[in-house]
């Protein structure tokens, strides 16, 4: 074998095509719709890509989440990908990203117990439900992992994985052994619409279902219950500002424009 | 779990608030199905307050310090402004209380002017210093803050919310197995719950939390650069910097992985977008790469940098690192001018520092126009072109 990978994907409702009405709190639900978190999508799209590198190499998709989060991993298996497997428990629910990154572990070192390490655990770098890019570097420090986050780019080369991110004003080009974890940024790739024979394939691709009790996690380690962070309040953000309408026509606006920043002392 | 309790009064407002529909009417009551993630958006959507979530706490809150320590962080060498902003913020908290403020470092060597931290509000300065650790090797640096704050407990860390910080406090947080909160644009320290209320927006920018780390220890949060102010005192008292060499035995050969190949430096404007006292911003209305370069031509006019909404960037009309919102780069300055910008809570989000906000859009509706202080309703084109005309006129020689 090549190279096992493990790919980490997320279903998120999409949250850039959401439209809230802040008087009733009213999401149009129709419009915003489940989909795969979008770097993870290209943390799948780097995997399959490596197949057309290397002989030999095994894909693994896992998503941790309610029933529903079957869907995503069922897009995933549209690619080129040889397993699924889903943690899902109502136990789960409620998990911060510690948590989530326990479980996550849980979920890993059972599937590696049978079937021996991952080389690569590859995540998306963050989520645009949560927005932390937090789980990744718990899940990597709780399995004992080397880990690179946010790459702009990413390749295998013997036992290492070579990588470029960003600080700053600068562009780093670094190395970490395998086996690693790392997580990519949308930078990375863009990621391909699976073709008809993959969507037929994907019919005969099973689903390992793992829940709580299969993978010997204690009740009082996970979900909401165990979280060290809880949510205490959520509020519409608010913006007072004065507000006045300049209503003149586009050139006169350009001169009011001009004369408030001169009030302000500002050179132009 | 999630609760719904009599108060209900069956309006169903809960139901279409729900992103995963896990709310349905069964029974003439509300059910809730599997397909609940706990996210909490129905507590702040229903009317009558009939929704709760209702948790057991395992542990009692651990012993912790009286310190809140901020995870410093150095740019070849230098204290960044973001950690200073930290250190005027929590100093700010803790004047005349039984908390105290420390700043933290971990390098390689023993950074310059390190007693400046000292004016700026801290109580005790602390350098963390062994071979391995560098700048940019986020697992190094994370080695090295762990095992101080292993010994130390602080009952606050704040970190940058930088890009180190954002790769480096996971790392420390899963190390002393507590919780992390990222990105905050408000914190507000309890002094006598001796609890910190973390703010944030969530759920891509759309909702804010304010979320607590109720009885874990040391209470963990990042922010981003530009949210607080960072303010120089007089009068504080200079002592002198603690130097500790930490054992290499603090590394785990895993930590020790990652190689350094190459650094390349990416050339940028010189002022950095987060601390520009002029930015003049393009969004989706500017319709074209041209029109955008006409708007950078603006800029310059002005002596702005320019900025860019997630649409701009997405486009390809700007480049990503001219971004503003949440996402992107967090500014506050003197002055914003949003041109062609609908106003999208993810990039409002990013513009909230900014003293005066003047917004261009002639569409009356868009929501930038209920949150700028000066609304202008024209065709931007326009106004772009006069300004240009204006200034160039005031630049020729008479």
């Amino acid at each position: 074998m090549a190279f096992r990978i493990l790919v980490l994907i997320k279903q998120v409702p999409d949250t850039r095509k959401v439209e809230m009405d802040q008087k009733t709190g009213n999401l149009r639900r129709d419009l915003m719709g489940s989909i795969m978190n979008p770097e993870d999508a290209n943390a799948l799209a780097w995997a399959v890509d490596l197949k057309t590198q290397f002989n030999d190499v095994y894909i693994g998709v896992m998503t941790m989440g309610p029933p529903q989060s079957e869907k995503v991993l069922k897009s995933a298996c549209c690619h080129p990908v040889n397993e699924a497997f889903l943690l899902t428990d109502t136990a789960f629910a409620g998990s911060d990203t510690k948590v989530t990154a326990q479980t996550l572990r849980a979920g890993i070192e059972a599937i590696e117990n049978e079937a021996g390490f991952f080389d690569l655990i590859v995540c998306g770098h963050q989520a645009i439900d949560g927005d932390t890019a937090q789980t990744p570097g718990q899940l990597a420090h709780f399995l004992g992992r080397p880990c690179a986050l946010g790459l702009d780019f990413l390749e295998l080369k013997e036992n290492r994985a070579f990588y470029c991110f960003s600080n700053n004003d600068e562009i780093i080009t670094a190395s970490i052994k395998l086996p690693g974890l790392v997580s990519v940024t949308k930078n990375i790739n863009t990621p391909d619409f699976p073709t008809v024979r993959g969507v037929i394939a994907m019919k005969n691709k099973p689903i390992r279902v793992f829940n709580r009790e299969s993978l010997n996690i204690p009740f009082d380690g996970c979900g909401l219950d165990s979280s060290p962070t809880r949510v205490v309040k959520t509020f519409f953000p608010e913006f007072s500002r004065k507000n006045i309408l300049i209503d003149f026509s586009g050139a006169q606006c350009a001169e009011t424009i001009l004369k408030i920043m001169e009030k302000m002392r500002i050179d132009a | 779990m999630l609760k719904i309790s009599s108060v209900c009064t069956l309006c169903g407002i809960c139901i279409n608030t729900c992103p995963e529909g896990a709310l349905q009417f069964l029974n003439s009551k509300i059910a809730i199905t599997d397909h609940c993630t706990l996210c909490g958006l129905c507590i702040n959507a229903c009317p009558v307050g009939a929704i709760s979530i209702s948790s057991k706490d395992h542990i009692p809150t651990i012993e912790s310090a009286n310190t809140i320590s901020i995870a410093g962080e150095l740019n070849h060498g230098v204290v960044t402004s973001a950690t200073l902003e930290l250190i005027s913020e929590a100093s700010r908290w803790v004047k005349n209380t039984k908390y105290s403020v420390e700043v933290v470092f971990a390098s390689d060597r023993i950074p310059e002017n390190l007693d400046i931290m000292y004016s700026y509000g801290a109580f005790s300065v602390v350098v963390l210093q062994n071979l391995y650790i560098s700048e940019i090797s986020s697992m190094t640096r994370a080695a090295a803050f762990s095992a101080w704050y292993r010994e130390t407990r602080p009952t606050v860390i704040l970190c940058s919310a930088s890009p180190e910080g954002r790769r480096t406090s996971p790392l420390i947080a899963a190390d002393l197995k507590t919780g992390l909160t990222a990105d905050c644009t408000e914190l507000s320290f309890d002094l006598n719950e001796g609890i910190l209320y973390q703010t944030r927006p969530a759920f891509g920018g759309n909702i804010m939390a304010t979320i607590v780390c109720k009885n874990h220890r040391p209470q963990m949060a990042t922010v981003r650069p530009g949210i607080f102010k960072s303010v120089q005192l007089t009068g504080q008292i200079i002592k002198p910097v603690k130097v500790i060499n930490l054992p290499d035995s603090s590394f785990q050969s895993w930590q020790l992985s990652q190689i350094v190949h190459e650094i390349v430096s990416i050339s940028k404007n010189d002022i950095p977008l987060n601390e520009a006292k002029v930015i003049v911003a393009g969004g989706r209305g500017l319709g074209s790469k041209k029109a955008f370069e006409r708007l950078a031509y603006l800029a310059e006019l002005m002596n702005a940098r320019l900025g860019a909404s997630r649409a701009a960037v997405e486009n390809k009309w700007a480049p990503q690192t001219n971004q503003i919102g949440q996402t992107g780069t967090i500014v506050s300055p003197y002055l914003y001018l949003a041109f062609g910008i609908s106003g999208a809570i993810q990039h409002l989000a990013g513009i909230g520092g900014a003293k005066t906000i003047i917004a261009i859009n002639r569409d009356p509706q868009a929501p930038i126009h209920k949150t700028a202080d000066f609304s202008v309703v024209a065709d931007l084109n326009i106004v772009i072109n006069e300004l240009i005309k204006i200034l160039e006129n005031r630049k020729k020689p008479d």
